[in-house]
């Protein structure tokens, strides 16, 4: 009696699109999170995919306006958020609930221009992210 | 006494816990991600409001820059400090208590 196992190579291109997210949750300079998270979202590109990227509790001082991290000599990483459209991540989610808990509005967030003139920063209500987070393939969470 | 806390809080205790074990009159300074306590509108503004009437509370100017806050996003009677001010508040109190 013989087994045989095959073995099958489907290029991703073939396979069905696959939803990806990215779930920040840290503040943008106390510690490396939001920088190495920012990283793996340029890094680990994945085009042809549905990427997306969410904000939530403290994580949503990542997207606050006028940041300058220079007058502690860093990086001023907060200006690569913009490049994530270019990277295919079309759309930055921002939990309404935690910007609530924090005092900010929309008019403190960034603006993030898309290709279809769209701005890539939203407002999401808790239960629809929730919703968002159960239609996905991958979560990952910094 | 100088409490010098760093942890966001929203992210930890570490503010609230100070904020219960400081003796009357102490300085309190925020640093780093605790300069987020003293903005208006959060949720822990009325433990921080209350704060002001026992303790001196300070927030210390570059690390509020860095995250895009101004003194207009601040809770009225926090004062900022800058480097300098920090190294005043240092050296004027015997004991720091670094909370972390």
């Amino acid at each position: 009696m013989s087994l045989v196992i095959e073995a099958r190579f489907v290029p991703l291109m073939d396979q069905p699109k696959k939803r990806i997210m990215y779930v920040n949750r840290r503040a943008p300079h106390g510690t490396s999170y939001a920088l190495e998270a920012l990283d793996v979202m340029l890094a680990g590109a994945v085009f042809e995919q549905e990427v997306s990227a969410v904000f939530l509790d403290d994580g949503v001082y990542q997207l606050r306006r006028g940041q300058n991290p220079s007058v502690l000599q860093m990086k001023d990483f907060t200006k690569t958020f913009g490049a994530l459209p270019d990277f295919d991540i079309m759309n930055l989610y921002v939990e309404q609930e935690s910007m609530l808990r924090r005092g900010m509005t929309a008019r403190d967030l960034i603006e993030i221009p898309r290709n279809d003139d769209g701005n890539a920063v939203t407002l999401i209500a808790s239960s629809a992210l929730s919703d968002l987070m159960v239609r996905q393939d991958v979560i990952l969470q910094f | 006494m100088l409490h010098t806390v760093n942890k966001s809080p929203t992210e930890k205790s570490t503010l609230m816990s100070c904020l219960r074990l400081a003796a009357q009159d102490s300085d309190i300074l925020l640093i780093e991600d605790a300069v987020y306590g003293a903005m208006v509108g959060t949720q822990t503004e009325s433990t921080i409001k209350s704060a002001l009437r026992r303790y001196r509370i300070y927030a210390l100017e570059p690390d509020l820059e860095c995250r895009g806050l101004s003194k207009s996003d601040l809770i009225s009677g926090v004062r900022t400090v800058d480097y300098d001010g920090f190294v005043e508040l240092s050296v004027s109190n015997d004991v720091i208590h670094s909370w972390l």
